[in-house]
């Protein structure tokens, strides 16, 4: 398979460089009033008709015969750019692009229109689409991501992303081209991205690039701006949840950038004295933060360094204390990520240019319980973390007009802290216990390469045919994967385009979610020589049409994945336990999904958003669990609907709304008891029966996930004032008011279902409850851009 | 020393002895200490095990042999048990109580057991 498909991409690259074309025009997209650059621009010359998307450095590479040409650009919110050019040789042709759009100009003939576009199962978000949704006040990139096909975010309260029936650690989220493990704040309020820093976002359900790899299901792609080249700018929000100020501006005008931004939720600040007062002896406190920052560096038109940073975690705290008594305890729990990333991007000629990349991120989490009475202290202290370290490059080379060739590979380190258990007893200061349980340290090498061939045979026919060839090393086993990517794109012009992808994924980590616990809690863990990489195989088949010259996107998809070779942790399972954790899990299921999904979205004007519906299956089959037999993953949900309806009432007033629609997803209830022998755990004294029969009750369960919770559905609003005035130095500033209501109609939408007897009495009969999630909740925030 | 007699409860029971790896079950009932024989190498072997604190009394111990069959029930009441309960953010993924009974729900199975009464740094024989 490898070797025929090396021999084709030699035949089809021989072939295509006899036919090279005389001129290239490359250069930069920015945006005129920031010099930053612009991902996702489309640029294209006529008469030709040659057009190529800006990449996310914002370099653009045309291939073109005709010497005389007229070069068109466009993006989204921006005034179009058009000139003729006459050549005389290769071009090296940066274009700036002036913010602002009227209307009227909407037709922007070098808008590359879908149909062209070479993606299936993509879709490209801006950041100022994001921050026009309600939300919880926060507008939030994950939380807009789940308004999208085949993505959904679980119950209320959950802080996952499920895509095209996958679980949320098959999700490969990569900041700047660097991974990052841990996304979601406590209880899934918020993302760790906060979209003040974020230029651009894709998100990959299918039709995986082969530039992709090391996850099943999904690729997340956020790149974060590089800051203001020409002048010092800022923003600062305050929220009702959480507070928030950016920070931009040159360190050498048109060559060095900055932007920093940070973010702090002040929850705790209310909630740890509120519960001081509610409770005698207890109170608790919960916070999160963000830091971003980078630093943008261009030597010359043909190096940039760029270096990227984030850190973010969460806390959280159970305080008890009974000061008469001397008994004090405390529970502490903290979890977050680092991440950094120096980044060299090289343009070696008009037709060729460079990343390299050098990373290290680390994702950890820790808890640890504190108990004092008198002079006895506990301490328990939990901690489990993983690093990554690593070397990457990724070139891209026009080689002709209808070819493109992209390669690249890399090298990362990664080790896990499986789980480490540190407890110990102070007595009178003297240390009378300790036990030490600590899983060693596992370490990996995980190696790639990858190339991809890009060809656009005729107008009407194009693809992109890649190879992944991955290793992963762990305790003296490798794990190699050949894994084949292939996309396609039939333009019938007017009639559409069909599209056909199909790809095969790797993942040599896991990510273990204990259920249980007080709260959420993520543990990644590497494949071992015991367990072995996820596998999975997607297929898809997409129509595609524009309507009214791109201001209407349509797209149908069909998609069928396999995978294999999953673990689930086992059910009861608690997360500090003495085990393996391998002991802890189920290993070799299979999954499968299949779906349809619809997406129509309106691009521009003073009405935009979007209606997606998504039908879907997802099952999983594990052989120790629901008797070997296939049952419903947690969250598959038969229809999901959303819509997203984005109005500008007056010149300064936004309106927006959504509104989601999805089938109720599955849960384990029991239908029947019976009387059961049950093993006395306890003994009372050494004449006590070791079992007791006919006392207690056993539950029956039909199946795993045989029932059906309500359906969910949820209208979120928001309203957006905007002033702008000139501050006392007459800066221009623009406040803004946003008053957004989350469940607006105070929906009761299901979180799980229990057992229960009224108030809690033993003698009444048992009544089905539900535990719902989040009510209507208002929210406000004040920001100021200056 | 005393004389046993006197239950003492609260004894939390560990090994880590490679002989006899716990099945876990600690965490829903630290009286109980779960293992399976097939590390064992010969008809006798000698296994160490510790409590939670020290003992300066005699007390109570059982030693159970169980089937196969009651093992997996035994073992798989406490987790089903257990998971019964929620709290705040979730449920417990629900997991069933073993049976070996076809086309009905119980268990058929035998075990045997001894009652000893033990002292501190004793050792025990257990056929």
């Amino acid at each position: 398979m490898v070797r025929n498909f090396c021999i084709l991409s030699l035949i089809m690259m021989s072939v295509l460089a006899y036919g090279q074309q005389k001129f290239t025009i490359s250069g930069l997209v920015r945006d005129k009033s920031t010099a930053e650059p612009l991902i996702g621009a489309n640029v294209l010359v006529s008469p030709d008709g040659s057009g190529s998307g800006t990449d996310a450095y914002g370099f653009y590479s045309i291939v073109t015969e005709q010497p005389a040409v007229e070069l068109k650009a466009s993006y989204v919110g921006y005034k179009p750019f058009q000139q003729a050019l006459n050549l005389t040789g290769d071009l090296r042709f940066d274009i700036l692009l002036k913010p602002g759009l009227e209307l009227a100009e909407v037709e922007v003939t070098a808008a590359q229109p879908l149909e062209k576009r070479l993606e299936l199962g993509m879709t490209e978000l801006t950041a100022a689409q994001v921050k026009q949704l309600p939300m919880f006040g926060e507008p939030d990139v994950l939380k807009t991501m789940q308004l999208l096909p085949g993505v959904q975010g679980g119950a209320d309260g959950r802080s996952g992303l499920y895509v095209r029936g996958g679980s949320p650690d098959q999700n490969l989220f990569m900041l700047d081209g660097t991974p990052i493990y841990y996304v979601n704040h406590l209880g899934g309020f918020v993302s760790v991205f906060h979209p003040d820093i974020l230029k651009n976002i894709k998100l990959y359900k299918g039709g995986f690039p082969a530039r992709f790899g090391g996850r099943l299901s999904s690729v997340v792609d956020l790149r974060m701006k590089e800051g203001n080249k020409k002048e010092f700018h800022g923003s600062y929000g305050i929220g009702l949840i959480s507070g928030d100020v950016t920070l931009e501006g040159p360190i050498k005008t048109d060559k060095t950038s900055f932007i920093v931004s940070a973010r702090r939720v002040w929850a705790d600040l209310l909630l740890r004295p509120v519960t001081k007062i509610a409770f005698k002896h207890a109170s608790m406190g919960y916070n999160f933060y963000d830091f971003f920052g980078k630093i943008s560096h261009e030597a010359d038109a043909q190096n940039r360094f760029y270096l990227s940073l984030y850190g973010g975690d969460d806390r959280l705290g159970f305080f008890y204390n009974i000061r008469e008594d001397k008994i004090r305890s405390n529970a502490r729990y903290i979890w977050g990520n680092i991440l950094s990333t120096l980044r060299w991007n090289h343009i070696y000629n008009s037709r060729t240019n460079s990343d390299v990349t050098l990373f290290y991120t680390r994702y950890r989490y820790k808890n640890n319980l504190f108990i004092k009475d008198g002079d006895i202290k506990g301490n328990n202290l939990y901690a489990t973390g993983v690093n990554d370290f690593g070397l990457k490059a990724d070139y891209n080379w026009r080689l002709a007009k209808n070819y493109t060739a992209r390669f690249g590979g890399g090298v990362s380190g990664n080790w896990f802290v499986p789980g480490k258990i540190n407890n110990s007893i102070t007595e009178n200061g003297k240390k009378t216990a300790e036990t030490i349980g600590s899983q060693n340290r596992t370490n990996a090498l995980n190696t790639y390469v990858y190339a991809e061939n890009e060809f656009a045979l005729f107008k009407w026919f194009s693809f992109n045919a890649g190879m992944r060839l991955a290793n992963f090393r762990v305790g003296g086993k490798n794990y190699f994967s050949a894994e084949p990517r292939f996309l396609s794109n039939f333009n019938f012009g007017k009639a559409g385009a069909i599209k056909f992808g199909y790809t095969h994924m790797m993942q040599p980590v896991h990510m273990l979610t204990y259920s249980g616990t007080a709260f959420p809690t993520d543990i990644w863990l590497p494949s071992t020589p015991e367990i072995p990489p996820g596998l999975s195989t997607q297929v898809s088949i997409g129509y595609s049409k524009s309507f009214r010259n791109g201001e209407y996107e349509m797209n149908v998809e069909l998609y069928k994945k396999k995978m294999k070779q999953l673990v689930d942790v086992k059910g009861g399972v608690p997360l500090v336990n003495s085990l393996p954790w391998e002991q802890n899990v189920e290993k070799n299921g299979t999954g499968k999904s299949k779906g349809f999904e619809f997406f129509l979205q309106k691009k521009y004007g003073s009405t935009t958003g979007w209606i997606s519906y998504t039908w879907s299956k997802a099952d999983r089959l594990f052989k120790y669990l629901n008797n070997g037999k296939p049952y419903p993953f947690k969250y598959d949900r038969r229809h999901d609907f959303s819509i997203v309806f984005n109005q500008e009432l007056y010149r300064n007033v936004d309106f927006s709304a959504t509104w989601v629609y999805g089938s109720g997803y599955p849960t384990t209830l029991y239908n029947g008891v019976y009387r059961a022998i049950q093993p006395n755990g306890y003994v009372q004294s050494p004449y006590d029966e070791p079992f007791e029969i006919g006392y207690h009750e056993a539950a029956l369960y039909p199946g795993k996930n045989w029932l059906r919770m309500r359906d969910y559905h949820r209208l979120d609003l928001g309203f957006k004032f905007r002033k702008e005035r000139k501050s006392r130095k007459g800066r221009k500033q623009e406040r803004t008011w946003t008053l957004g209501v989350y469940n607006a109609y105070n929906r009761q939408n299901a979180v799980f279902y229990y057992f229960s007897t009224e108030y809690g009495q033993i003698n009444e009969p048992v009544k089905l409850f539900q535990q719902s999630g989040f009510p209507i909740i208002p929210s406000i925030k004040y920001s100021v851009r200056f | 020393m005393e004389k046993p007699g006197k239950y003492s409860p609260g004894y939390y029971w560990g090994s880590d002895d490679p002989i006899i790896v716990g099945e876990g079950l600690e965490y829903y009932n630290p009286f109980l200490f779960m293992f399976r024989d097939i590390a064992f190498s010969s008809q006798t072997e000698k296994v160490e095990l510790y409590v939670s604190k020290d003992i300066k009394s005699a007390y109570w111990i059982r030693f159970f042999h169980f089937s196969p069959e009651s093992f997996q029930y035994v073992k798989s009441w406490f987790i089903h048990d257990y998971t019964q309960d929620y709290d705040f953010w979730e449920v417990y993924e629900p997991q069933p109580l073993y049976s070996n009974i076809e086309n009905g729900y119980g268990i058929f199975a035998g075990y045997s057991m001894q009652l000893y009464e033990v002292y501190p740094d004793s050792t025990l024989t257990f056929e």
